[in-house]
């Protein structure tokens, strides 16, 4: 079992922003889904692991290696996907990619030829190969990085928000591509989109202001709201006097209702539904919970 | 809608960084150009003289050469106006709006080009900028008019045609990479253009064609004076406004057309339907999960070299084709091509296309390799920031020297293939262009591999640097050009010309064909070291503060940097360090303490001060050298000379001389074993860096008596500098003189007055007084020479090493071998005057004679083309002045060839004259058609051994009219009897141009020839052929030879009295007869010029076959002040008329006298009358020579 250790790390940006602060963490094996709002320091945090960036204090380890410190070491077994990325828009996928696999150590002609054939495959781009970058789609590209990011047997894999602003088809292919990822591999997925995480990953944290709020097995975490979690379709009007009322978490729209739903460990009667706990209500429970 | 196209255009370029970046470069163009105080630094072909740095004119020049480099600044800035919607994707939004084509492209042009005219107002705030910070005596008052004008006249239509052209093409073809091709293809005729013109006669077509108005400017001023250039704007004169006119057609029509062939659709739609459409939807669920196979991964060393070569090759491909790349690689070979064609030799000839002259003009792109490594570098340091890619790179698993090191050998190997391409150019001009097969292969890779491409490199190392350090694209480009902008400004506006300060340059060399990279070798190397070291160690830097990561912060930089500085790269620094350290203090060691290393300035103060200490003994009577007597040995392999011998000094003063002065120069020399008087005495005062020294003599010398001043002296250069380098001690083409003006290598009697400092500004920074000039010669001391020579017997036994011959003055009486060196004895059979030379190389001699005169020329053996016009030369002038003047006193006279270590380009001493290595021996003369120089040049200087030997001026001004003009008159005469009249016409034509194109760059004014100051050259050489032939031309030669007899009878061979221009101007006067005095006044005594116009010419055939011809002519004649300011004065003259007929034929030539401004004339020819008119040959000073024939038409 290989496991990535982050103790104690804090990152204060010479503006006085706060983008880690004392953050411990242990990911293991799999995919781990690191969750939290916009600006939350889940990139920083990624970058931090992915040897681009620089923290004040803390350490982080993994399989013997000071991230922090042996860089080099570090990118050896390192995959990573950026939260935002482009390429040279003459390239061709095919090149850029067989470009990439000799850069990161594949010598033999054949070896590379037929990796990034693999590859291509893989994350189905074998027929758009041709294909100059610049007329990829979002989704395209986002495939195309994540094969970047497979080439050279990396034990750790980092995918920073790697679903945002591809439409449901994409994000679907996206999910498959990413759950197929071998298991044997540490595989960070930061995002903002709660259905990422629960689509993919058993392991999560939930970040925000660069405090890690909840760090748990996903069953789990559903699990301990099993029962406290209370629907109910109000009108818009009363919202505030339920907000005043309750321990609301979340309120959405669906058909054109607005729904609420609320924690509470005792039934609160008032013609509200006990529902299961969905991991989005976990990650708001936790969110309103820190705030 | 037109206005609000418009206005975001203009906005949108307002923006945009390349428009601060544009103006800031014209301001310092500007500013550099109104600032610089040095006539010799030229900025795109133009220098400041004595005119008004804020002249009208000067602006209207600069402006007009700036928008040809405009032509850069228009392609981005218009052509990318309508191609920048497409590329944006934003034309959907443009294109669907409800307007006109015309608005929007009008909106689009209009907008760029404003804002493209708007840049160019940085030419006018760099003038002013730059008037400012000079003195303000140096410019005149600010006109509006004067930036106005031209920004009307020349700039605007010129920036027009350009943006019209590029806009034009990048709008129609939406393809900015075609746009940049089109554009150098622009540039590329337009040099083939301007240098086609070259060979044109035809000033009007010139003007015509030339579609940026520079030939116009250039051609219709060509002869302004500085009071012209300074008061006058520019003018609008017919050629200059159809020549606007036309060009301002073109660019209409240009536009027009775009409008036309404008459609509002997109090119990339089209694409876009060709494209298959991007997949099926697939709607699998959840697959088996698969491995993925692992690979076999590399991280040996030699796959990171791999690695690196891949990088390399990637982004090398893609730079040489950017098109920004492309047009300065074009431009700078074009360059060089053109500059290397154009060919023109140190006398205005041609020359044979030698490698080490192609090697020159390279040294010139290193102006283009500035803008290239600064813009490129950037480039392929932030491509992968640029592309938003660096997170992939960065986390790569590659070393980051192996990051820092494929960007730095991409740009490193871009330089390579740009030295490349300049040797193949070079090898290409000479093989195709000039059939010239001489290619010294080994010298092009020492010189562009050696030399320019390691200064390249120095360059790419400390760009990177500077961009790695900042760590932002924009200021990366910033400080980087800020810091070749420092570099220059310190090192050479400032002259703070140390080169152990001034990183990657390399201190100037000279190299020679006779000597190679010479003693400049070990100098060049030892330097490259020096900095190579420096760069090493800026290079480990930049590899440790290498950015591969999202931090900017350099704390954190400096940390991960200070974590990767391991123990070996700790040994490296420390090592390079160190080694760095040695070599400066190596190069130290050869410059100072070797070599007493002082700065031009210092020099200029060390010869300061040697005037304000020992001036008071300049009129003290000295002895004169009386016999030289010497022993001279080189060793020219180790740079080595000995000098034994004695001269005999002989009172010829009327006085007691109880004090000698003596100055040999201590510092200079390596020993001074012997400087003693015999009788003996004493040395009473000793010092400065000239070793000036008094003798007390024991007993006062008489009038009359002699003493003997004995000296042994070594001269030895050693290790090397950059800084007079005893230049004279050269492993092959040694050559030293014993001459008044230095006393490096022989003593010097008497307060040197060659010491003097002479320019104006050296004299005030200085703190001297202005040099007296020349006395006037109504006070002259006609007892003083100009020339400070004294009549002396000389002898000299010298040896030189056993591959090597000696070439000396006099005679030479014996040549033998002992010890395997050679050993001349050479002896003067009568007295030559104290100027004497001892040269030494590995030459060949080419041996004729004339009537009883041994002809000698020693030259090096790849250099015989030449040699026998020289001979020619020799023999013309010998003829001439032997049977004009007098006969000559020796029986041998040499040619020297030497190498090209000194200013002069020919010398003459007593029996022999020297001559610089590509001065003469390189002219290619094949063309019949072309003046012979290097024939009419050895007439000249043959000329000087009686016109500067056997008559030697008074010192005084117009002294040069007894050297230089009469020379000159001798070369033009002999040119005309070798090669007859066309030949001759043709070089007075030069000769002519030549004095009325630099009259405005005199700063001291302009006198007259009689009154001319030694350093006037364009009145001593060119005005004085002009004024001579003026002269024979309308008293004949007859006279002005008898004139110039008597002058040798009274003066020649005399050392008591001198004589002044005043006795050659009496000599004149007196064989002139009375109603032709006045030429004497108007070519000697007072500045005249001439306009002499055919107004109009008309024939009838008469009845006898003969033809009629009527002509109009008019004749004025004016007298100039010092700047140029005209007074016309009534004429009274003889002038010729003449008629030509068919080819030129000459059907009538006479001198009619005119005595009015407008005179009509009838002549009556034999054939059929052509061209006619006044002064057909223009043998009179005339700024309009092409109106004085008019065409001759049919009644």
């Amino acid at each position: 079992m290989m496991e990535l250790s982050i103790n104690n790390l804090s990152k204060t940006y010479a503006n006085g922003v706060v983008a880690l602060d004392d953050v411990s963490l242990t990911i293991p094996t799999g995919l781990f889904g690191l969750l939290g709002p916009n600006g939350a320091g889940k990139s920083t945090l990624m970058r931090t692991i992915a040897t681009l960036q620089e923290a004040d204090s803390g350490e982080i380890t993994f399989e013997g290696i000071d991230v922090l410190r042996q860089k080099n070491e570090v990118k050896k077994m390192l995959g990573y996907l950026p939260q935002s990325f482009g390429f040279y828009p003459k390239d061709t996928g095919y090149n850029l990619l067989d470009h990439f696999t000799l850069l990161k150590g594949v010598k033999d002609k054949k070896e590379r030829e037929a990796k990034v054939e693999e590859l291509l495959k893989r994350v189905n781009l074998w027929n758009e190969r041709k294909q100059k970058l610049g007329t990829y789609s979002n989704g395209m590209r986002q495939r195309f990085g994540i094969a970047q990011a497979l080439i050279g047997n990396p034990k750790l894999i980092i995918v920073d928000e790697p679903t945002a602003g591809l439409d449901p088809e994409e994000r679907v292919r996206f999910h498959n591509l990413l759950s197929e990822i071998g298991e044997n591999v540490v595989v960070i997925l930061s995002t903002h989109i709660v259905d990422d995480v629960s689509d993919l990953c058993t392991n999560m944290a939930i970040i925000d202001k660069g405090r890690i709020i909840l760090k748990e097995n996903i069953f789990e975490a559903v699990f301990h709201l099993k029962g406290n979690i209370w629907e109910k379709e109000i009108a818009k009007v009363n919202l505030a006097e339920y907000e005043e009322k309750y321990d609301v978490i979340s309120t959405r729209l669906f058909a054109g209702k607005t729904f609420i739903h609320i924690h509470s460990e005792a039934n609160p009667e008032n013609g509200f539904m006990s529902i299961e706990p969905s991991l989005e209500d976990v990650y708001f429970y936790h969110l309103n919970q820190a705030n | 809608m037109f206005l609000s196209i418009y206005l975001n255009e203009f906005k949108r370029n307002l923006k945009s960084a390349s428009f601060y970046i544009f103006t800031a470069l014209l301001f310092f163009g500007a500013y550099i150009f109104a600032s610089n105080l040095n006539p010799n630094v030229y900025l795109m072909g133009l220098s400041i003289g004595k005119e008004w740095h804020n002249a009208p004119l000067l602006i209207a020049k600069l402006t007009a050469r700036f928008s040809v480099v405009g032509v850069l600044f228009t392609m981005v800035m218009v052509g990318r106006a309508v191609t920048r919607d497409f590329s944006a994707g934003i034309y959907d939004f443009f294109f669907t709006l409800p307007m006109s084509k015309a608005s929007y492209l009008g909106g689009r042009f209009l907008g760029a080009f404003a804002a493209n005219i708007l840049i160019y107002s940085g030419i006018a705030m760099g003038f002013v900028a730059g008037c400012l910070v000079i003195d303000p005596k140096y410019y005149g008052p600010f006109n509006l008019s004067a930036f106005l004008l031209p920004a009307v006249i020349i700039l605007i239509p010129n920036l027009l045609l350009i943006g019209s052209i590029f806009f034009s093409l990048a709008t129609l073809s939406r393809n900015m990479l075609a746009t940049y091709l089109a554009g150098v293809g622009f540039l590329m005729i337009y040099g083939a253009i301007q240098g086609g013109f070259t060979g044109w006669e035809n000033d009007t077509a010139k003007i015509l064609l030339d579609p940026f108005g520079i030939s116009g400017l250039g051609i219709l001023t060509k002869y302004w004076t500085v009071a012209d250039i300074n008061l006058k704007q520019i003018p609008l004169q017919a050629p200059l406004v159809w020549n606007r006119i036309v060009w301002m057609a073109v660019s209409l029509t240009i536009l027009l057309y775009t409008w036309k062939r404008f459609q509002f659709v997109s090119l990339l739609e089209k694409k876009r339907e060709k494209r298959t459409d991007v997949e099926g939807i697939e709607s699998r669920g959840v697959r088996e999960l698969g491995t993925i196979r692992p690979t076999i991964i590399d991280r040996t060393f030699s796959f990171h070299l791999r690695k690196c070569f891949h990088l390399v090759l990637r982004e090398f491909r893609r730079i040489v084709f950017h098109p920004a790349f492309v047009i300065l690689t074009f431009m700078a070979m074009g360059e060089l091509v053109m500059n290397f064609a154009a060919n023109a030799g140190h006398m205005g000839d041609n020359v044979y296309p030698l490698t080490s002259r192609f090697l020159e003009q390279t040294l010139h792109i290193w102006i283009y390799m500035i803008p290239l490594t600064i813009f490129f570098g950037g480039l392929i340091i932030w491509r992968e920031r640029d592309h938003m890619s660096n997170e992939f790179y960065d986390t790569l698993p590659l070393p980051d020297w192996l990051s820092y090191l494929s960007k730095l050998f991409t740009m490193m190997s871009i330089q390579v293939f740009y030295v490349v391409l300049a040797m193949l150019t070079g090898i290409a001009t000479q093989v195709i262009g000039f059939g010239y097969t001489n290619i010294e292969l080994g010298l092009y890779l020492k010189h562009l591999f050696g030399i320019t491409l390691v200064k390249f490199w120095f360059l790419t190392i400390i760009v990177f640097f500077i961009h790695n350090l900042v760590g932002n694209k924009v200021l990366g480009f910033f400080i980087s050009g800020l810091y070749v902008a420092a570099d220059l400004v310190i090192f050479e506006v400032l002259k703070a010309e140390n080169f152990l300060f001034r990183y990657g340059q390399l201190p100037p060399f000279i190299y020679s064909n006779l000597n190679g990279f010479g003693h400049y070798g070990p100098l060049l190397i030892w330097y490259s070291i020096y900095w190579i070291l420096f760069a090493g160690i800026l290079g480990i830097l930049t590899s440790l503060l290498w950015r591969r990561s999202n931090e900017t912060a350099l704390k954190f930089r400096f940390r991960v940097g200070l974590q990767k500085l391991n123990r070996r790269l700790h040994w490296a620094l420390g090592i390079m360090l160190v080694l760095f350290l040695a070599t400066g203090g190596y190069i130290s060691y050869n410059k100072y303490i070797l070599n007493q290393y002082a700065s031009t300035d210092q020099r200029k103060g060390i010869q300061a001060e040697y005037e304000k200490k020992y001036a008071k003994y300049k009129n003290a009577p000295q002895p004169s050298i009386v016999r030289v007597d010497l022993k001279v040995d080189i060793y020219p392999e180790e740079r080595k000379a000995l000098m034994k011998g004695y001269y005999i000094l002989k009172n010829k003063t009327d006085r007691q001389i109880d004090q000698i002065y003596v100055n040999l120069s201590d510092q200079y020399l390596s020993e001074i074993n012997k400087l003693d008087f015999s009788p003996p005495a004493a040395l009473t005062c000793h010092g400065g860096e000239y070793g000036f020294r008094i003798f007390e003599l024991q007993k006062p010398l008489d009038p009359g008596s002699e003493i003997r001043l004995e000296f042994d002296l070594i001269a030895q250069a050693e290790g090397f500098t950059e800084n007079n380098p005893k230049d004279q001690l050269a492993r092959k083409g040694t050559c030293f003189l014993l001459t008044s003006q230095s006393p490096d290598y022989f003593p010097l009697i008497g307060y040197v007055r060659g010491l003097e400092l002479t320019k104006e500004r050296d004299r005030e920074k200085h703190g001297l007084p202005k040099q007296p000039k020349s006395p006037p010669l109504e006070q002259a001391d006609r007892s003083i020479c100009e020339l400070e020579f004294h009549l002396t017997e000389f002898e000299a036994i010298i040896s030189t090493s056993g591959s090597q011959r000696v070439v000396s003055n006099g005679t030479l009486v014996r040549q033998w071998t002992q010890d395997g060196r050679n050993y001349f004895h050479f002896s003067s059979e009568a007295p030559m005057h104290s100027e004497f030379v001892f040269a030494s190389s590995e030459y060949e001699v080419a041996e004729d004679e004339y009537e009883g005169i041994k002809i000698e020329v020693y030259h090096d053996k790849k250099h015989p083309h030449n040699v026998q016009r020289m001979i020619k030369g020799v023999k013309r002038s010998l003829d001439y002045c032997t049977k004009n003047f007098c006969p000559f006193p020796y029986r041998v006279l040499r040619i020297a060839e030497i190498p090209r270590y000194v200013h002069f380009g020919a010398r003459s001493q007593p029996t022999l004259f020297t001559w610089r290595e590509d001065a003469g021996f390189i002219s290619n003369l094949e063309d019949p058609g072309d003046i012979d120089l290097v024939f009419a040049i050895c007439t000249h200087e043959m000329a000087h051994q009686w016109w500067a030997y056997i008559v030697k001026p008074a010192h005084a001004e117009g002294a040069e009219m007894l050297t230089e003009t009469m020379a000159m008159y001798v070369e033009v005469m002999c040119l005309e009897k070798k090669y007859g009249k066309e030949i001759s016409r043709k070089f007075l034509k030069k000769e002519m141009e030549h004095y009325l194109s630099r009259r405005k760059k005199d700063v001291a004014g302009e006198r007259p020839l009689m009154r001319s100051y030694v350093d006037q050259y364009y009145l001593n050489y060119p005005k004085s052929t002009a004024a001579m032939y003026a002269l024979q031309d309308l008293i004949g030669e007859d006279r002005v030879n008898r004139a110039l007899s008597e002058i040798v009878k009274e003066y020649g061979h005399r050392d008591d009295v001198f004589p002044t221009s005043l006795d050659v101007v009496n000599a004149f006067g007196a064989v002139t007869p009375d109603s032709l005095r006045y030429i004497i006044s108007d070519l000697f005594e007072t500045i005249t010029l001439w306009e002499n116009e055919a107004k109009s010419a008309s024939y009838v055939e008469l009845d006898d076959g003969k033809y009629k011809v009527t002509l109009e002519v008019s004749s004025r004649k004016f007298r100039a002040d010092s700047i140029g300011n005209q007074t016309e004065i009534p004429i009274q003259d003889y002038v010729d008329i003449g008629v030509l007929g068919e080819d030129d034929e000459e059907l009538y030539l006479k001198k009619h006298k005119l005595i009015q401004n407008e005179t009509d004339i009838e002549i009556i020819v034999d054939k059929k009358p052509v061209r006619a008119g006044i002064d057909p040959y223009v043998v009179l000073i005339d700024r309009e020579r092409d109106n004085n024939l008019a065409e001759v038409k049919k009644k």
